[in-house]
């Protein structure tokens, strides 16, 4: 029986055809009795430009920065705008899907995948032998 | 592939006793790094966070991602900081020297937790931008919106030849 309940990361899928770059978020990914929690940088997106995909136990976040909004502005020193985020995690069967939650704040997306009934620790009485 | 671990700029972590000018290959990759540490030391881009200043190691704080754009009437500056409420951010000028700074608390909801994964940073972070000549660094404006914040400064008229 699979007992981890680590998710791997999954490497970034880089495509080459689009003409923006292709960043993964920096994710910080902790774990508690209740939930897995993964908590990813998104700077300048909000829940409108973000998506969050759950398809054969793989959990896709990807989103664009929005374009800059004002006309004729000329970029000197560019870092970071224009991007595009994707990053891929595998979840295992300890998280249960229906339940899991996103939220975006401050450019962070948080996702809270709680942990099926099963997968969660519980104490067992011992009993003395009859 | 344990040299490739030792950060590059960091040329005091090579002990002096592990030089041997008698041995060419060791004396020419002395002199390679003394070269791209002069290079370094000398490379005046005035954006790249810092690479050249002394005392910069893990230690030191966090140096954010800006853009820097302009237009005819204004130079725009934003620097990418998530996860970051207002409170915690500090924009300050120094002549015609943009600085941000501030201070990322790590969250602390609940004692009992287990990480599996940690990238994003945390602990102090500051940037000095500096701003081109001609712009009124009184009437700079900045605002901060999903986890990107904008720092805008209008051109002097005055200085427009």
């Amino acid at each position: 029986m699979e007992t981890t309940r680590e998710m791997q990361t999954t490497e970034p899928k880089v495509e080459t055809a689009r003409e923006r770059p292709v960043y993964a978020p920096d994710t910080d990914i902790y774990e508690n009795d209740a939930a897995i929690v993964l908590v990813a940088d998104l700077p300048g997106l909000d829940e409108k430009n973000v998506h969050v995909e759950l398809e054969n136990d793989i959990l896709t976040i990807s989103g664009r920065s929005p374009a800059l909004e004002i006309e004729g502005l000329e970029p000197v020193h560019r870092e970071f705008s224009e991007r595009e985020y994707r990053r891929s995690f595998a979840i295992n069967a300890d998280v249960d899907r229906e339940r899991i939650r996103a939220n975006m704040k401050n450019g962070v997306l948080k996702l809270t995948l709680p942990k099926a009934a099963a997968a969660k620790p519980r104490q067992i009485a011992v009993e003395a032998a009859g | 592939m344990k040299r490739s671990l030792i950060p590059w700029h960091r040329k005091e972590t090579v002990a002096p006793s592990a030089r041997d000018d008698r041995n060419p290959f060791e004396l020419l990759h002395r002199e390679m790094n003394d070269l791209f540490g002069s290079f370094m030391r000398e490379f005046d881009d005035p954006f790249r966070p810092g690479l050249a200043e002394p005392g910069r190691g893990w230690m030191a704080p966090v140096s954010p991602t800006v853009d820097v754009s302009e237009t005819e009437d204004e130079v725009q500056v934003a620097a990418e900081l998530p996860g970051l409420e207002e409170k915690d951010i500090e924009v300050g000028l120094d002549g015609d020297v943009l600085t941000i700074s501030g201070e990322k608390k790590a969250e602390r909801e609940e004692k009992k937790r287990n990480y599996h994964l940690v990238e994003r940073s945390y602990g102090r972070f500051q940037r000095a931008i500096p701003l081109p000549p001609g712009v009124d660094t009184n009437k700079a404006a900045a605002r901060f919106k999903n986890g990107v914040l904008t720092v805008t400064v209008p051109r002097d008229r005055k200085s427009v030849v």
